[in-house]
């Protein structure tokens, strides 16, 4: 997994690219984290490249999305596709995160 | 789809005592092993998986051995996926071959990460025995571990207007499956089938 996040004005964008699940999630962890007590009242997360997902990924970007949620903002995701599409439409996250 | 806890009628015999065609040797280096170990808080020791293709009891099957730690995970879901590739070749009209690939690849995921991260969790990890057959319209994925059993049927399904941020493995499993099965013993057996029309 490579990730990157970059901001613009008041928005936050998060690409993950390859591959975030039960391997790689931990990685990750401490940049949620960042976003979240940073305040960010809008994050876009990027996954047009990201190949995987599975449950312990998916928790986390809920985990994301509850959080920046809880202080007034908000999370989108975008560019998503193929296995994570199919992950995302199965609990219906895509309604909730997909803009 | 169904779930059951029956015992299967498979009757692998252990990946040593085929005949295989084809065989192959796949390890992680003693570095990401390590780094694994750090990174999920699970002691990992070096080992290596045994990747074989051949008939086992009149079948054709591609059998994989590996670690039973989460760093094998992708070379199991690398390898299932050539496997599914093969599944739909002959039957790329009647399928939505990336559904059918991302299903496949999804339920069998979760299922590994409940081995390595449940099964054998606080005990010294044993293999993980996946074997793949394809059939004119399906694909079987057996999963066989020597870890700890867990009772498929007792796991409820997540309530998902809640937004769970986890317990969503085993959800995933018997979505995107047209049967799982799951019979505890030593080894314990989950058997995944799909059929490819499903994904129409």
């Amino acid at each position: 997994m490579i990730f990157s996040t970059t901001t613009e004005g008041k928005e936050t964008v998060l690409r993950i690219d390859g591959e975030l699940d039960a391997v790689s999630v931990s990685d990750i962890r401490a940049t949620l984290d960042q976003i979240v007590s940073a305040g960010t009242q809008s994050v876009v997360v990027d996954l047009s490249h990201l190949r995987l997902i599975d449950s312990s990924g998916v928790g986390a970007v809920v985990s994301l999305y509850k959080r920046v949620r809880a202080t007034g903002g908000t999370v989108t995701v975008r560019g998503v596709r193929d296995q994570p599409l199919a992950i995302l439409r199965l609990l219906r996250l895509d309604r909730i995160l997909i803009s | 789809m169904t779930t059951t806890s029956r015992a299967t009628s498979l009757a692998v015999r252990p990946a040593a005592e085929s005949a295989p065609v084809a065989r192959v040797r796949v390890a992680l280096t003693a570095s990401s092993v390590r780094m694994l170990g750090r990174r999920t808080g699970v002691p990992h020791r070096v080992g290596e998986g045994v990747l074989q293709w051949g008939v086992v009891e009149g079948r054709d099957v591609i059998q994989l051995e590996v670690p039973g730690i989460i760093g094998y995970r992708d070379v199991v879901l690398r390898t299932l996926s050539a496997v599914c590739k093969l599944a739909i070749g002959a039957n790329a009209e009647k399928t939505a071959a990336d559904g059918f690939s991302a299903h496949v690849v999804s339920a069998v995921g979760e299922a590994y990460n409940n081995i390595a991260l449940h099964g054998y969790r606080d005990r010294e990890p044993g293999v993980i025995r996946v074997e793949m057959e394809i059939g004119e319209t399906w694909i079987r994925v057996v999963l066989r571990d020597f870890g700890a059993s867990f009772d498929l049927t007792a796991v409820e399904d997540p309530d998902l207007s809640t937004l769970p941020e986890s317990g969503l493995g085993v959800f995933i499993i018997k979505s995107f499956v047209d049967d799982v099965a799951y019979t505890p013993g030593h080894p314990n057996t989950m058997t995944l089938f799909k059929r490819l029309q499903a994904s129409l």
